[in-house]
């Protein structure tokens, strides 16, 4: 008799908890992150991706449905193309986009502009103390206004803390408030709220049809480095590699500065989301490859990091830690972390990782990129039995692809789906 | 004293670098030399991170600090200054891709290696590159590229070279994020390379140079 799809959710969320937990699943589950996949598969593109939360869902969940994943991603379209387009949001391209500055090449998967790149203004070294003393302040009125176009009339607001009073500030200042610029800044911030409101509730019901389809999540709540929302997001990476030798006590305290933010909104997002869900995704890069050297990684990146882990696991939750680029030589770093509660995702030398961190932390991992985007479903099969023989030994072991797919091959995909369900079993 | 500014910032001592410059200028060394010596430096530092002692942070700061001994320098010059010319390379993320981390890297590396080095950006389309190797003469191509959807902008690029006839006039390489062999053979390049350093091994054996 078929089961039902409760019993498969059940016999999924099963497989990868066991996993987690070092143990031997039934067999491997297959989780691999779809950046793209979809729209190879369905024929959807980006550009309508972008602009319509039901298609995008849909293209989705036919995709994690036809390739039987053992669980899904949370949608990585976070705003949509129209809430970009409206402010002129200058963190993302992305395909579609009407400012031709903002836009990719046709149907590919949208981008990051980081701070400091391609010409994106980051936070000066002069604003530390402006940073560390008045965040919020500086977010307003210095981080907005560089965020999107529409909100650069927020750098003539006047510092929020001094509009407290009848006659201090209140009477001096709240005329700001009347200037065009900065009343279309707020005009923006409504509409945009409104746009942003549609899109979360037009991707709401992907959750509730993946469950009722017997599919779970990987991870709904999200969770970040304490050193990467700083270096992407404000000071740049460039900006932060030189503050590693001129200021590197400015950047250890607005590192601290942040970790119990990022901490407070992981585990918000991670309580709301617990019914479902025990898992967050946290996917880390600044301390990839060459970023930085192995005591820079320990003294600017793992320690803050680790309190995140930490917070989460305290309250019972699983940390999915996506290591992004090559990580080979942080594995005796990461290490340190309670056995069997954290997942690592490996883009690096997955057997390298099994070595080190085999008995510590579940896995995930898979084909590179090369050989997925280049190769036959045969030598895909061929790297899978490598993988599943060595990595997959003894449990603790998730397959997905080394990288999230974008371009590669479908039937590609599918040759990994298909052998790690028939040689997997009882590995 | 020259080797001082050289061991000074090979050293990342930023203070000292400053300071030793400043006493040359003043007493009178010439600007010129003062430029190469810190050229020089940086080129060690270029070999640091290629063995593994440096990391890209040490480059980034290195590169910081020799802009400041430039634009203390410069004033000073009186002519154009000479650098060394060991040959043309064009540069670029390919098209679909707009990384730039890897590619501003491989750029610095050789242009303190005494490489001209063409930057055409990032998302640059194969035609783009083409244009380019005709206009400057350039004998190597370096093509960057982050997401696997690079790949196939990497093979357009090098068949565009081909189709201009100019395939076996120049050298291709390719590096950025999880390129590996695989997807070198994939493209059509002559070479790959993991780490900025392997750029300009790649084009000082193939444009010479020690």
């Amino acid at each position: 008799m078929a089961k039902s799809p409760q019993e498969l959710y059940q016999e999924k969320e099963k497989r990868i908890q066991d996993a987690t937990e070092l143990k031997i699943p039934d067999r491997i589950p297959f989780v691999p992150q779809d950046t793209g996949l979809f729209s190879k598969h369905t024929g959807l593109t980006w550009e309508e991706a972008m602009y319509d939360a039901g298609k995008y869902i849909a293209a989705l969940k036919k995709t994690v449905i036809d390739f039987d994943f053992d669980a899904y991603y949370p949608p990585l379209i976070f705003t949509s193309g129209t809430f970009n387009d409206m402010l002129g949001f200058r963190q993302l391209k992305w395909a579609g986009a009407k400012d031709e500055d903002s836009r990719t090449r046709p149907n590919t998967v949208f981008q990051f502009v980081e701070a400091g790149s391609l010409g994106r203004e980051p936070m000066s070294a002069e604003d530390y103390d402006w940073f560390l003393d008045d965040p919020t302040d500086y977010i307003i009125r210095r981080h907005w206004p560089r965020l999107a176009i529409k909100f650069e009339p927020f750098r003539n607001l006047p510092p929020i803390h001094d509009m407290v009073a009848y006659y201090v500030g209140i009477g001096q200042y709240w005329p700001i408030f009347a200037s065009p610029e900065v009343v279309s800044a707020f005009e923006a911030l409504l509409a945009s709220g409104q746009e942003a409101n549609k899109w979360v509730t037009g991707l709401g019901p992907y959750f509730e049809e993946m469950g009722k389809a017997g599919y779970p999540p990987i991870g709904l709540a999200i969770g970040i480095a304490p050193y990467d929302y700083f270096a992407d997001f404000l000071r740049g990476k460039k900006g932060c590699m030189l503050d590693m030798y001129r200021c590197p006590d400015k950047l250890i305290r607005a590192v601290d500065k942040v970790t119990p933010w990022i901490i407070d909104w992981a585990l918000t997002q991670a309580r709301r989301f617990s019914n479902i869900c025990k898992r967050v995704f946290i996917p880390i890069h600044g301390a990839s490859g060459g970023f930085m050297s192995e005591e820079q990684h320990k003294e600017f990146f793992w320690p803050s990091l680790r309190r995140v882990i930490m917070a989460l696991i305290d309250e019972g939750f699983t940390p999915v830690v996506e290591t992004q680029g090559i990580y080979t030589d942080r594995f005796e770093t990461i290490k340190n972390v309670p056995k069997g509660k954290v997942i690592y995702m490996i883009e690096s030398d997955l057997f390298k990782a099994k070595e080190i961190l085999g008995d510590t932390a579940c896995l995930v991992g898979g084909p590179p990129s090369g050989i997925m985007s280049t190769g036959s479903p045969g030598e895909v099969k061929d790297h899978c039995k490598k993988i599943i023989d060595v990595v997959g030994k003894n449990g603790g072991f998730i397959m997905a692809t080394a990288v999230p797919v974008i371009t590669d091959k479908p039937e590609n995909i599918r040759a990994v789906a298909e052998f790690t369900r028939e040689y997997s079993t009882h590995k | 004293m020259a080797d001082d500014l050289v061991n000074a910032l090979a050293d990342l001592k930023e203070k000292e670098v400053l300071e030793i410059a400043q006493k040359r200028l003043d007493s009178g060394d010439d600007p010129l030399k003062i430029l190469s010596d810190a050229r020089e430096a940086v080129a060690i530092v270029g070999e640091r991170y290629h063995d593994g002692t440096y990391f890209i942070p040490d480059l980034v700061y290195s590169g910081e600090i020799l802009k400041t001994v430039v634009e203390m320098v410069k004033p000073k010059m009186t002519g154009p200054a000479e650098a060394e010319h060991r040959g043309k390379v064009i540069i670029g993320t390919v098209k679909g891709d707009i990384h730039d981390i890897g590619k501003d890297i491989v750029t610095f590396m050789l242009d303190v290696n005494g490489f001209d080095v063409y930057d055409l950006g990032v998302d640059v389309p194969a035609d783009k590159f083409v244009d380019k190797l005709k206009e400057v003469e350039g004998k190597v191509v370096a093509l960057s590229g982050f997401l696997t959807l690079s790949f196939d902008s990497m093979k357009e690029t090098v068949q565009a070279i081909k189709d201009a006839g100019l395939r076996d006039k120049v050298k291709v390489m390719v590096g950025g994020g999880t390129l590996d062999e695989t997807v070198r053979e994939y493209v059509g390049a002559d070479a790959f390379g993991r780490f900025a350093g392997d750029a300009v091994s790649l084009a000082k054996n193939w444009l010479g140079g020690k």
